[in-house]
Order: C-alpha cells, then structure tokens, then sequence
C-alpha cells in the first residue's frame, strides 16, 4: 500500500505521455485522478475498517498456535523492516521527486526477514504438531503403565517406564 | 505532459494528501494495535527465558533499522542499502535464531543439558 501510494504521489508528477495533443494529456490526468481515487479510497477503507475494530492488529506479533502471552521475534523483525524500508523509500522520493535507487542489498534484507519470519511459523505449527501426538503418546503409554502395573510384568513396566520419562522429557 | 497542464497540480496535491494520509494512518494503527497487545499481556518478543540467539537477532535487528534509517536521514542521492557487513551480521543472527528453534536447535541442547554434571545437594 505504501509503495503504491508512493508510486501514485510520483506518478502524478511524471506522467510522460506521447505527444497526442491536449487529447493525450487530458486523458493523463483523468487515469491519474482515477489512480489517486482508487488507491486513496482503497486505503480509507482500510484504515476505516482498522478504526471499527473489524480489523484487529493486536495480534499482528502473536506466535502462530500459541496459546497466550508470547509474541514472535521474527515477525517483529519483519514488521521493523517492512516499515523502515517503505517508509524511508516513501521520504527518499518525496525529497528527490524520484524513485531512489533501491540497492540489492534492501531486496536481500527483505527476503532475509521474510524468510526467517515465514520459517519460525513453519517451526512453531511443526512443534505444535508434535507436542500434540507426544501428548496422545504420553496418555498411551501413562494407561499402559498401569494395566502393567497389575500383572506385574516387569520388563515390559520398565520399558514403558523409559519411553514415558523420554516422552516427558521431550515435552519439556 | 507539459507542466503547466490543467488540473495536474490539483491531482499532485490530492495524490501526495492520499499518501500521506494513507501511509501514516496505516503506521499509527499499526503501532497502536501493537501497543494495544503487549498492554494486554500478549508479551513483548523478548517475553519470558529468551535464548541467548533471540538476542542477537534482536539486537542485530536494531543496528541494521537503525543503519537504514542513518542512511535514509544522511541521504545524499546514493542508493538505500545496507553494508554486506550488516546484512551477514543480520544473516548470521537469524540463521542462529531459526537453528535454536528447529528440533537441531532443541536436541543439541538436551544432550548438553544432559552431559553437563549436576551437582546434588547434599542429603540431611
């Protein structure tokens, strides 16, 4: 949204169009009060939206499947970057009255951020997969304990016994 | 388009208020309801027993933010960009930060927690 604004601000004081005559350019400024209508409009009605509490950024840091009270390092480090590259991009071309050169390095840092942020989701939905089969396993081998418990077949109890301990200290 | 063209300034003037209306409007709301957040007790990325790798990529997330934002102030019409001394310090940390979560991550520290002897308080 950012960009395009930016884009939409220079735009609007670039536009080369081809000599076709006072017919070309009225039609130039026409699209461009048609952009600035649409991309304008567009982000009111977001931010409208933000305003009615139908769209909620309390939850923009959360841990993907976490239950409570923890936020995500890399989405916060994603949220950082996103807004200092945009915003210094967007000041950049209000200052020069050009789009600046963006340097490949932006782009790597911006991929790099991505790429962590998309990984931790993909981490944290793999764990919150396991923890829940190592729960079911748990309660599997927690009743099989005890019916060993009363036929007292000892072998079998202490091996159960080790997997249940390995379970739990994976949990853990 | 010849600058002194009707109705361009008009629609400069209406595309820059868009922008920035757009812009910092969405900036605000979003700091807000971050804010909001961490003020219920979402916690903050830091929250709770952080590995020594969320620092860093903390920490590492900082400089590189605040390098940008140096290079954006101090612009004088080169390139936005970031030293590739930066981007590997912000690389290395983030690969630490993604191995320390993975089950890499997980089991290399249970087998160290494992081979570092504990000592046991003495019995009454």
């Amino acid at each position: 949204m950012i960009a395009l604004a930016a884009v939409l601000a220079l735009s609007a004081q670039n536009l080369t169009v081809p000599t076709l005559g006072s017919v070309g350019d009225f039609i130039a400024v026409v699209t461009a009060w048609t952009l600035v209508a649409i991309i304008g409009l567009l982000g009111l009605a977001v931010l409208w939206e933000i305003l009615r509490g139908k769209i909620k950024l309390s939850d923009l840091l959360r841990e993907a499947g976490a239950e409570s009270g923890t936020a995500s390092l890399a989405k916060f480090q994603f949220l950082i970057f996103t807004f200092v590259i945009s915003l210094s991009i967007f000041v950049i071309t209000i200052q020069q009255g050009a789009f600046p050169d963006i340097d490949p390095s932006i782009l790597v840092l911006l991929g790099l951020s991505g790429g962590v942020s998309l990984t931790s989701s993909g981490i944290s939905s793999a764990r919150i997969l396991r923890m829940e089969e190592l729960r079911v396993e748990e309660s599997r081998e927690k009743n099989r304990l005890e019916e060993l418990k009363e036929t007292n077949r000892l072998e079998e109890l202490r091996e159960t016994h080790r997997h249940l301990e390995a379970i739990q200290g994976v949990r853990q | 388009m010849s600058d002194d063209l009707p109705g361009l300034a008009a629609v400069t003037a209406a595309a820059h208020v868009a922008a920035y209306v757009v812009i910092f409007g969405l900036a605000a709301a979003v700091v807000y309801g971050v804010a909001i957040g961490f003020a219920r007790g979402e916690g903050a990325p830091l929250g709770g027993a952080a590995p020594p790798s969320a620092v860093s990529l903390l920490l590492s997330t900082m400089i590189t933010a605040l390098d940008l934002i140096s290079n954006m102030v101090a612009s004088t019409g080169a390139p936005l960009g970031v030293p590739d001394t930066i981007l590997y310090l912000f690389g290395g940390a983030s690969a630490a930060y993604l191995t320390g979560r993975s089950a890499v991550g997980r089991a290399a520290r249970q087998f160290l927690v494992r081979s570092i002897p504990t000592v046991q308080p003495p019995h009454p």
